[in-house]
């Protein structure tokens, strides 16, 4: 069974011969590792990159390729905000918010996903990894969800701020973003990734409630969800923070799978989520994936296969993505646990 | 009750409750019945804050609550300030903040500035995508007692150490407690760079800058 099988079979919930592992984005380290900024690559011969990506994955042996990893912000960059991908092992970032009030939303046209140039080259990327290693290997693509974008583009504390005061503004740029989301992925669906996640770090369990997670994450991550699904294979949702105390709804988002920061227990998401949905992450990123000896990454990457259960639903991962000093020998390491536990 | 606390009763529960223009009637009336500015502001207005700490460190309110409360607290402030009497004020301790190069996340650090600044610390904001050595230059320059450096995402934590180097490599360590947080961080993140301490959130930052320089609260 190969790499791309055996992911399939675990977010359908079904017994895998070995737990899946797969790294969460990675491409700022993965170009790092070869000096690069991730906008160093986007001016890179669109072969070139994909054999950067195809060659680190043989040394990591991640059961999902991030196409376009760590490029989140060039859907921002396409609708006129300014993001900077050009420092070396830090990820890319959005100097000032595109817009001074939730009413300007109007003005923004989710057209021109098609003319910035690096989500161009990023998908010519993504049609090579698809054509060469697509057979084997799946292909992922990751946007930010749609209350993380609309933070973006508005500034966090001021979406923060009309969250308590104008609702129906917050719902009108969930409604754009939502398309933003969607249409960003369905052109890297059409490039050849058949696995989309949307990562909200603006819904953590540290920042909003509940009742503001039930309010205005669910249904635009419903929504989104809803439509890319008979198009990709799988969907994930991932929330950084500590989640915890969404864990039971998440399932109703109707994602396959759900990417837990290092804040939420292992064992805990097997009681909520076992049966319902997969679940991955956990790893610490720094305390473990880049401070801790292969060794120690080894005995944590077992305590967490025996905390998630062998029942089928768990994939191995670190909990967020990799800062950029994380050794190659302590990914090894946390791979070549997954690959050797005994099932 | 009296008269006077039940005013700043109420505009620590106005802060508490969210209620902006409430404060700054009550700011308001606090200065046409001629009572102390000052008075209503550590009386009031940062109980109200302490108070709203108080529930998001409970998980009562989140980051939307806390803002609305800060903006509660900052718009009976703009009432009061012009009323204090310098003399009241005194020597505050200083406290250098910032997020580090290559992060503009910053609510975390505003929520750090304010609960700081509510407290009675007098805080030197150096906003977001800080380098290393103006952290140290800012704080050499303006005297400061603590460095407080925020950030959101692990591929800028690194930055923090760096402060710490250039503080080591100038031999003024000493002089500055570094405190440190974010959603990346941890206390053994801090004890690897030598940072003196890491706050887990806005209210601890309060807490722990306060243990750090002996201040009784």
């Amino acid at each position: 069974m190969n790499s791309k099988e055996i992911f399939i079979k675990a977010i359908k919930l079904e017994k895998t011969p070995r737990v899946p592992v797969t790294l969460l984005s990675g491409g700022v380290w993965a170009f790092n590792q070869r000096g690069m900024s991730l906008g160093d690559s986007f001016a890179l011969a669109p072969e070139t990159a994909a054999e950067i990506i195809a060659e680190t994955n043989e040394a990591v042996r991640s059961d999902i390729i991030w196409a376009a990893a760590g490029c989140n912000n060039l859907a921002i960059r396409a609708i006129g905000g300014k993001a900077n991908f050009h420092k070396k092992g830090v990820s890319s970032d959005i100097a000032e918010p595109l817009i001074e009030s939730a009413a300007e939303v109007d003005k923004l046209n989710v057209d021109r996903l098609r003319e910035d140039d690096g989500i161009n080259a990023m998908l010519s990327t993504t049609k090579i990894l698809a054509r060469n290693i697509g057979d084997r290997t799946m292909i992922g693509n990751s946007q930010w969800g749609p209350l993380t974008l609309a933070g973006l583009i508005l500034g966090t504390e001021k979406l923060m701020r009309i969250m308590m005061k104008d609702k129906p503004a917050v719902h009108a740029m969930l409604e754009f973003t939502s398309e933003l989301c969607y249409r960003y992925w369905e052109l890297f669906v059409n490039a050849g990734a058949e696995f989309v996640s949307m990562a909200e770090p603006t819904a953590s369990g540290d920042m909003i409630s509940r009742k503001q997670f039930m309010e205005f994450t669910m249904p635009s991550a419903q929504k989104i969800r809803g439509r890319i699904a008979d198009k990709v294979t799988g969907t994930m949702i991932h929330i950084c923070g500590d989640i915890t105390k969404f864990l039971d709804i998440i399932p109703e988002i109707g994602v396959s799978v759900v990417s837990l920061d290092y804040k939420v227990d292992l064992a805990k998401a097997r009681e909520v989520l076992n049966g319902k949905i997969a679940f991955t992450g956990n790893m610490d990123p720094v305390a473990v994936m880049q401070d801790s000896s292969p060794g120690d990454v080894a005995a944590k990457s077992r305590e967490c296969i025996e905390k998630a259960g062998l029942d089928g639903g768990y994939l191995m991962m670190p909990g967020c993505d990799l800062p950029p000093g994380v050794p190659l020998e302590n990914l090894k390491a946390m791979v070549d646990t997954a690959h050797s536990y005994t099932m | 009750m009296s008269d006077k606390n039940v005013i700043f009763q109420k505009l620590a529960d106005a802060v508490v409750e969210m209620e902006e223009e409430t404060a700054v009637a009550l700011a308001n009336e606090v200065i046409e019945k001629g009572l102390d500015a000052y008075e209503a502001i550590d009386k009031g207005l940062s109980q109200g804050m302490e108070k709203a700490g108080q529930l998001f460190e409970e998980e009562e309110y989140f980051v939307p609550e806390l803002l609305m409360c800060s903006d509660a607290m900052y718009a009976g402030l703009d009432v009061l300030k012009p009323h204090i009497k310098s003399v009241e004020q005194g020597e505050k301790h200083k406290v250098v903040i910032g997020v580090i190069e290559g992060d503009t996340h910053d609510i975390g650090k505003n929520l750090v500035k304010l609960m700081l600044e509510t407290s009675g610390f007098d805080i030197i904001d150096l906003g977001r995508d800080v380098p290393p050595q103006k952290f140290v230059d800012t704080a050499k320059e303006s005297d400061a007692r603590i460095i407080a450096i925020g950030t959101l995402m692990t591929t800028t934590m690194d930055g923090m150490g760096e402060v710490i180097n250039i503080l080591n490599n100038e031999n003024i360590r000493e002089r500055f407690k570094v405190i440190i947080g974010g959603a990346p961080i941890s206390k053994n993140f801090a004890d690897k760079i030598g940072a003196d301490a890491y706050a887990t959130n806005a209210a601890n930052a309060v807490q722990i800058s306060r243990e750090l320089l002996s201040i009784a609260h």
